[in-house]
């Protein structure tokens, strides 16, 4: 990752049953050593999101001569983001990196 | 939207009380799965001038069904906690052995919740046990099936899996086998190994105040087979059919020292033995089918080992 790549999310892993250094694969965002933290960066993160699209169909009215029918059409929309997949799971830990603390104003005087 | 298959997953965890869900453990690849919850529902034929159903009244409901799958060590140690088997553990983190010894217990001690997700639709089955299991090597490959017999079946949110990487994961494939007939003695005329355990489970019903589902499923008469096809060069394996002649047999798959599948049936007796002309061309084969009965020293007609990297707790 290089310091232009922006953090998104840092993963923990946790599996249970996994001994703590084995490889286990969340597919759409890599091969990762359980037990270890990561930085997922933004592109890693929307990677995730591509990889794991859903499909949903949903009806429509289109025009047909003078009259209106219903068609059924599919949409294909981003899959959750790793916050949302991970949601209420114990085995990965998905948070958003802590916000650097604002720096304090320096007071008139202070060399 | 229609979904196909491959975006299916399967996921297990040995339930902390028989029957209450626990989201997954450990994810598991498999080939296909056929579990469903059929409920014997009544469907009403009162006599009172119709000869319509009148209506339906609910039945007993269970959860059963096959999981086929690559027998991966890791996963065959997972299911096999739920089959009527006395799991015993040995070593450490990463390296583990499990010995499966088949008991005579009347419920499992450990039952499963299996979460099955098809199409994006959560199916959570609780109360899951192993009836029945079996190891085939087909074509080279070991394969590993799961009857499972369970209580009942709900919906639950959605699980994200992990999948396992390394040589746990790896199937086990052509010349990874030693297959010993007797024990001790490898052999190398064999093909079409398949193994299997019988529980005979059944699903147990009682009056309840609320639900459909089983109130737990019980084992029965235990069946240990094993079907192999040999070439057939001299009488002797023949003459030992007919004079029921026991032998210990043994099959150890292996990808290394910490990873290996051993299957054992200590006296297994021959129950059917067929060499027939089948053709010009055929090679002569003889198929050879053997009970696995109760052995004195184990206790049991069978015996599993695996030695895998999960650590089931």
């Amino acid at each position: 990752m290089s310091d232009e790549e922006k953090v998104a999310y840092v993963l923990e892993l946790d599996v249970p049953g996994t001994p703590k250094g084995q490889e286990v694969e969340i597919p759409g965002l890599g091969v990762f050593k359980n037990g270890q933290s990561y930085d997922i960066t933004e592109d890693e993160a929307e990677n995730y999101r591509n990889a794991n699209v859903v499909a949903e169909t949903k009806t429509v009215k289109v025009k047909d001569g003078d009259q209106k029918r219903d068609v059924v059409v599919s949409e294909i929309s981003q899959g959750p983001t790793l916050l949302q997949a991970f949601q209420g799971q114990e085995d990965i830990l998905v948070s958003t990196p802590a916000a650097p603390k604002p720096q304090e104003k320096k007071k008139e005087g202070d060399s | 939207m229609p979904g196909i298959g491959g975006n299916g997953f399967v996921g297990v965890a040995l339930e902390t009380t028989s029957g209450t869900y626990l989201a997954p453990i450990l994810y598991v690849p498999i080939q296909n799965e056929s579990l469903t919850r059929p409920q014997d529902t009544i469907w009403r034929r009162p006599i009172r001038q119709m000869v319509d159903e009148a209506g339906a009244v609910a039945g007993n409901a269970r959860v059963e069904g096959d999981i086929s799958m690559e027998a991966l060590e890791n996963a065959v140690a997972y299911f096999l906690q739920a089959a009527r088997a006395t799991a015993v553990k040995a070593g450490t983190t990463p390296n583990f052995t499990y010995t499966y010894t088949g008991n005579t217990l009347a419920v499992p001690a450990k039952t499963m919740s299996i979460t099955i997700v098809r199409n994006g639709q959560v199916h959570a089955y609780v109360g899951c046990l192993v009836s029945s299991f079996s190891f085939s090597v087909s074509d080279g490959q070991l394969m590993f099936n799961v009857s499972i017999l369970g209580r009942d079946e709900a919906s639950q949110s959605a699980p994200t899996p992990t999948w396992g990487t390394g040589t746990a994961w790896v199937p086990f494939g052509a010349g990874t086998y030693n297959l010993q007939i007797p024990t001790s003695t490898q052999v190398f005329d064999t093909d079409n190994f398949e193994f299997t355990v019988d529980d005979n489970a059944e699903a147990q019903y009682r009056l309840i105040s609320a639900g459909q589902g089983a109130q737990f499923v019980a084992f029965g008469e235990r069946s240990v087979s094993l079907t192999v096809d040999r070439d057939y060069e001299t009488r002797a394996d023949y003459d030992a059919y007919k004079a029921l002649t026991a032998q210990a047999i043994t099959l150890l798959a292996t990808k290394g020292a910490n990873n290996s599948i051993q299957i054992d049936l200590p006296v297994a007796i021959k129950d059917t033995y067929e060499m027939g002309l089948s053709g010009q061309g055929d090679l002569i084969r003889a198929s050879v089918a053997y009970h696995g009965v109760y052995d004195t020293t184990t206790g049991a007609g069978y015996k599993v080992t695996v030695k895998c990297q999960q650590d089931i707790t």
